[in-house]
């Protein structure tokens, strides 16, 4: 069985979740305290990068970093379609533009309301995630189910409906009110987002509320 | 013939420009100011309005670990057919992430005493901490000239990058005490020795840069 040690957050950890869940693999989620977290810093061999989150395979091996832990699931269940280039590309670069997201949303939530530079801040966000909502409809076929039209679930599909069901389409995350007209826009990425939801459902409808 | 555009600068295209090298493969650097940038993002060159971009073949590639990632493949330095000596090389990457936001976040802090504070962090707890996984890494691996397993990745590249920009470059006024806090760490010391070897010829020709 799976183990996936993380904080109280959907955050880093959530795309594993559904990974595991589309392909049935039984899991269990360790959710570490702050004081957790550094009892856990002081065990040799669990948390390479002194960080969460990380998984325990049921071999015993504890791996780190959730991109690089989500790329080897997917190679060993069969949804990182590799030997196509372009298709790998795709699904990599689309996965690099949600970290750009991430990076400019976290730079503009945890930066003080009066701070000089807060507006500016909210700006590059916000004009970041048009951008990257752009992109997404460009690359997704209209009535296709997975991510690129591709034939199997991948590694993109279960990053970014973590992404959306927690960043974008989340009444619970303290940008909500912000994002949802820049969404509303990319009507082409509409249809994919509710079919990547249906997917997930049970997932979604027991996981509870969080701000991500 | 491949073109990066990026800056006149090493960044985040460093890593491409050392592997394509390697790899024998000819490449043009197409330059940017910010000025002429800001004019690239009003057209649709640039997919997520960022460089570095890629060209080549008639086909345009951004986002520098997609690009990476790409030519790992196609050059033979990405061993995707082991999942888990993917998921070393992997897992190194990312980790770049979190002492890139930290360089930057020093950097680029506009309060002189919190920026004087962040860089202090940084050289006395957040390097040292993060050369220290790279040292374990390499004693435990098979060879320790390369990252993972015997022969050049991805991940050799990216460290190249960032020590031939950073440490081991007279034009970066910040390298002295980069290259003191290496000294503390042998193993990683003498993978960036073989790695200057390993990329000797690329790092004789190229351009200069601070950064």
């Amino acid at each position: 069985m799976y183990k996936i040690y993380y904080l109280d957050f959907f955050g880093r950890s959530e795309c594993m979740r559904l990974l595991f869940d589309h392909f049935s693999l039984p899991y269990t989620d360790v959710v570490l305290t702050q004081p957790d977290l550094q009892a856990l810093k002081l065990e040799q061999g669990k948390l390479e990068f002194g960080q969460v989150p990380v998984i325990e395979t049921p071999e015993g091996a504890f791996l780190c970093q959730s991109l690089a832990i989500l790329r080897y699931l997917g190679r060993k269940y069969g949804a990182y379609p590799e030997s196509d280039a372009h298709t790998a590309y795709l699904i990599d670069s689309t996965i690099d533009g949600m970290e750009d997201y991430i990076n400019h949303f976290f730079k503009y939530h945890m930066t003080p309301q009066d701070h000089p530079l807060k507006s500016e801040l909210r700006e590059k966000w916000l004009s970041f995630s048009d951008t990257l909502f752009s992109v997404l409809e460009k690359r997704q076929p209209k009535e296709a189910k997975y991510f690129l039209g591709c034939e199997n679930i991948t590694i993109a599909d279960f990053a970014l409906a973590a992404f959306i069901y927690m960043m974008v389409l989340n009444e619970a995350n303290p940008h909500y009110e912000a994002i949802k007209p820049v969404w509303d826009k990319h009507e082409g990425l509409h249809r994919y987002a509710e079919g990547l939801y249906e997917l997930f459902k049970t997932r979604f409808e027991s996981r509870g509320k969080k701000p991500f | 013939m491949f073109k990066v555009h990026y800056f006149s600068a090493y960044g985040s295209a460093e890593s491409l420009r050392l592997l394509l090298a390697h790899a024998h493969q000819p490449f043009e650097n197409v330059d940017y100011t910010q000025e002429s940038l800001a004019e690239a993002k009003k057209t649709d060159l640039l997919e997520f309005k960022q460089l570095p971009l890629l060209e080549f073949e008639g086909k345009r590639y951004v986002q520098s670990h997609a690009i990476l990632r790409l030519l790992g493949r196609k050059f033979g330095y990405y061993p995707t057919e082991d999942a888990y000596e993917a998921y070393l090389v992997d897992s190194l990457l990312e980790s770049f992430k979190d002492t890139g936001a930290a360089f930057s976040k020093a950097a680029f802090n506009p309060d002189e005493e919190e920026k004087k504070r962040l860089f202090a962090e940084l050289f006395e707890t957040t390097l040292p901490k993060w050369f220290a996984i790279l040292e374990k890494r390499l004693v435990s691996n098979s060879s320790q000239k390369h990252m993972v397993g015997d022969k050049q990745t991805i991940i050799d590249f990216m460290m190249s990058s960032f020590a031939f920009s950073m440490i081991y470059n007279d034009a970066n006024p910040g390298a002295g005490v980069l290259v003191a806090i290496v000294s503390k760490f042998p193993a990683l010391q003498a993978y960036f020795e073989a790695q200057r070897e390993e990329n000797k010829e690329y790092l004789a020709t190229r351009r200069v840069s601070p950064w």
